[in-house]
């Protein structure tokens, strides 16, 4: 038995130790040759004033000793600043929230992890998840001994209950071996900045490219920005040269161990494998993190010593070859056996359950709480109408537990190909009253793909749907969703 | 004087090496002893769940009077099991009751659809998965218990200080095995 689920391996103390020797070399080596080029300069510069005699000791050990210490000061403060807090930075860098317990996917998720903790003897690890219809899963763990395990709502949405067991023991496997403390401090050191920087970048670009005159001043940040950027990147990549990809297929055999289903660990795996994994959305700095990586990249589809050196993720194929001779059956009968969920009509999945007060704005009778694919919305008995929390709303878009009725869809399929509209036609009015603040809520269509026109309250941040008008969104949605995976 | 140290250091190691295998003996039995309160907390909830579920299916079920009164009847069992292999029959009986009313619950789409009924089935797979993980748990450690006190040189120890081998959580029924956990 090659672990023991009690004691959290403090194996990796070395690992670290050896990150941190790391970034003092780095700061080491970059101060130097600034010092040299610096140094150079004004020598040069003397020399050629002066013409006195080029100096003998280019390089002083006193000076050496002098950088050194400076940069291992600098190191050790970068270091300091980006360990504080870091789970939390991290969390919050991917828009990670803690389940929402009204929610009936969420509780389905908190209850997983409890499974898993017992599986693992009692340990305590926090649950949770990203607003995101990308299907991937990650672990964080700190100095402290707090765990984390943070699913997306894709995923969740996407997979059966042993699948998400499967994902849930995967990640509870890096934590017992200890992997993923080593993983949150590599990411905290350089990655985290790189994530922010991107956003930064992406924030700026978008200003540079409405905003008419492009002054020089904001190119000027745009490429101090930019050159931080790719240091920072090319240093985090450097980095992963301390995790290894072994790490993927330990955590793996031991998810295997701690479910005993290597079938669902395949499943997963392969639906992953096929989606979307967040590229874009989830910052590639911080892909080490995850169970697959969130952008495709070819060096982790390869073999060799230069793959094995620089990738932190080992091929998808190989991972998923190991978990099906495990299950003693082969890919074909994978693929068959990965049947879509089945769906339920609209009306048979909603149930009525109290009223917390609010009146429908429409007919001012009482709205009642229901459970809408497994979300917790407002809907009223008499017009239908549905009252949703925009946060709420992003779920119900991602999961796909309803069918479509014909008009529905026939509703949808001519949205769908509707031009674009007359600009006044966009114009937001104001019809009706906010359940909650009892302010006007504004008039308009969803967005400009989806010509669906809503009620949104800004300050409540709810959005009022008349009858079968969230159903046209959401099958508007799929439809895109199905048309981007197809390509 | 030299065969003295030699033989007064190989008494100390020898003592020292007992220790050692007496801490680790007892540290092996306490995980054990963790173990199985795990599984006795998993099974008392679960135990919980079913007055509740009871309640919720009365009102739909009049005509399955039996179905309920099984489920009862194997839960009081349960309260009153002693020691892991009764408790692991206990449990097990409970289980094909349970299953036998969801089988029941199938013909009735109204109950099936209840928002009260379909809470109380994923509470109840949780605990489901949660008592065949603890009970997975308490197998292994008891098993890493067991072989240390069977084999070489620890078995003397173990012996000498009274440690004996636990009870694994088993189940007799062959069509037991071939299922370990709920999944929808």
């Amino acid at each position: 038995m090659p672990y023991s689920f009690i004691e959290i391996e403090k194996r990796k103390k070395t690992a670290i130790v050896a990150i941190f020797l790391f970034v003092v070399a780095l700061y080491f080596l970059s101060a130097q040759i600034l010092w040299i080029i610096t140094k150079g300069f004004f020598i040069l510069e003397a020399e050629l004033k002066l013409k006195t005699d080029y100096p003998k000791h280019f390089i002083l050990w006193k000076e050496v000793f002098i950088v050194f210490l400076l940069s291992f000061l600098a190191a050790a403060l970068h270091w300091a600043i980006s360990i504080r807090h870091m789970q939390e930075k991290i969390l919050k860098a991917l828009a990670a929230q803690a389940p929402d317990l009204n929610d009936a996917y969420h509780r389905a998720f908190q209850n997983i992890i409890e499974e898993v903790c017992v599986a693992c003897g009692g340990q305590k690890i926090q649950g949770y998840v990203i607003a995101s219809s990308a299907l991937n899963a990650f672990a964080l763990a700190d100095f402290r001994g707090n765990k984390v395990i943070g699913i997306s709502e894709g995923l969740l949405a996407r997979l059966n209950r042993s699948q998400l067991e499967a994902v849930v023991g995967h990640e509870a496997a890096h934590l017992i071996a200890g992997d993923s403390l080593l993983k949150t401090v590599s990411c905290s050191i350089f990655g985290l900045y790189s994530a922010l920087l991107e956003g930064i970048e992406r924030g700026m670009f978008y200003s540079a490219n409405t905003k008419k005159e492009k002054n020089a001043t904001g190119v000027l940040y745009l490429m101090v920005i930019y050159l931080v950027l790719s240091l920072m990147r090319f240093f985090n990549f450097l980095l992963n040269m301390f995790l290894s990809r072994e790490q993927e297929y330990r955590a793996d055999a031991l998810a295997v161990r701690l479910t005993r289903n290597p079938l669902a660990l395949a499943e997963a795996l392969y639906i992953i494998g096929r989606s979307w994994r967040g590229a874009g959305q989830i910052s590639d700095s911080l892909g080490s993190l995850f169970i697959v990586s969130p952008k495709y990249k070819i060096l982790d589809e390869e073999t060799g010593w230069i793959a094995e050196l620089f990738s932190t993720h080992p091929p998808l194929k190989a991972r998923l070859s190991i978990l099906i001779s495990m299950a003693h059956t082969d890919i074909n009968i994978l693929k068959e056996n990965i049947k879509p969920k089945l769906r339920i009509a609209a009306e048979q999945g909603t149930e009525i359950m109290q009223s917390i007060g609010n009146l429908c704005p429409e007919c001012k009778t009482p709205l009642f709480l229901a459970e809408y694919e497994g979300a917790q919305i407002e809907k009223c008995s008499s017009c239908a109408g549905l009252l949703v929390k925009e946060d709420v709303l992003r779920r119900i878009l991602i999961r796909e537990d309803f069918s479509f009725s014909q008009s529905i869809a026939q509703i949808g399929q001519h949205l769908a190909n509707l031009a674009y509209l007359p600009k006044e036609k966009y114009e937001v009015s104001f019809m009706l009253d906010c359940p909650y603040c009892q302010k006007k809520m504004q008039r308009k269509f969803f967005n400009t793909a989806y010509l669906v026109q809503i009620d949104y309250c800004p300050s409540c941040q709810v959005i009022w749907f008349d009858k079968n008008e969230l159903e046209v969104i959401q099958y508007l949605s799929e439809k895109y969703r199905r048309e981007l995976n197809k390509e | 004087m030299i065969i003295v140290w030699i033989i007064l250091a190989g008494v100390v190691i020898l003592l020292l090496a007992l220790a050692g295998i007496y801490n680790n003996l007892v540290q092996l039995k306490n995980r054990v002893r963790n173990a199985w309160a795990q599984i006795d907390v998993q099974l008392k909830r679960r135990y919980d769940l079913i007055p509740n579920l009871v309640e919720v299916a009365k009102g739909y079920l009049k005509h399955e009077r039996e179905v309920l009164e099984n489920v009862t009847h194997a839960r009081n069992l349960g309260l009153a099991a002693k020691g892991p292999q009764e408790a692991a029959n206990a449990d097990n009986f409970l289980t094909q009751t349970l299953k036998s009313l969801f089988a029941v619950v199938e013909n009735y789409p109204d109950l099936k659809a209840n928002q009260n009924m379909l809470k109380l089935q994923e509470e109840l797979t949780t605990t489901e998965n949660k008592i065949s993980f603890a009970r997975q748990y308490y197998n292994d450690e008891t098993m890493r218990y067991n072989t240390a006190i069977q084999s070489f040189p620890t078995n003397i120890i173990a012996a000498l200080f009274n440690f004996r081998g636990e009870e694994l959580f088993q189940i007799q029924q062959d069509s037991e095995r071939q299922t370990p956990k709920v999944n929808f």
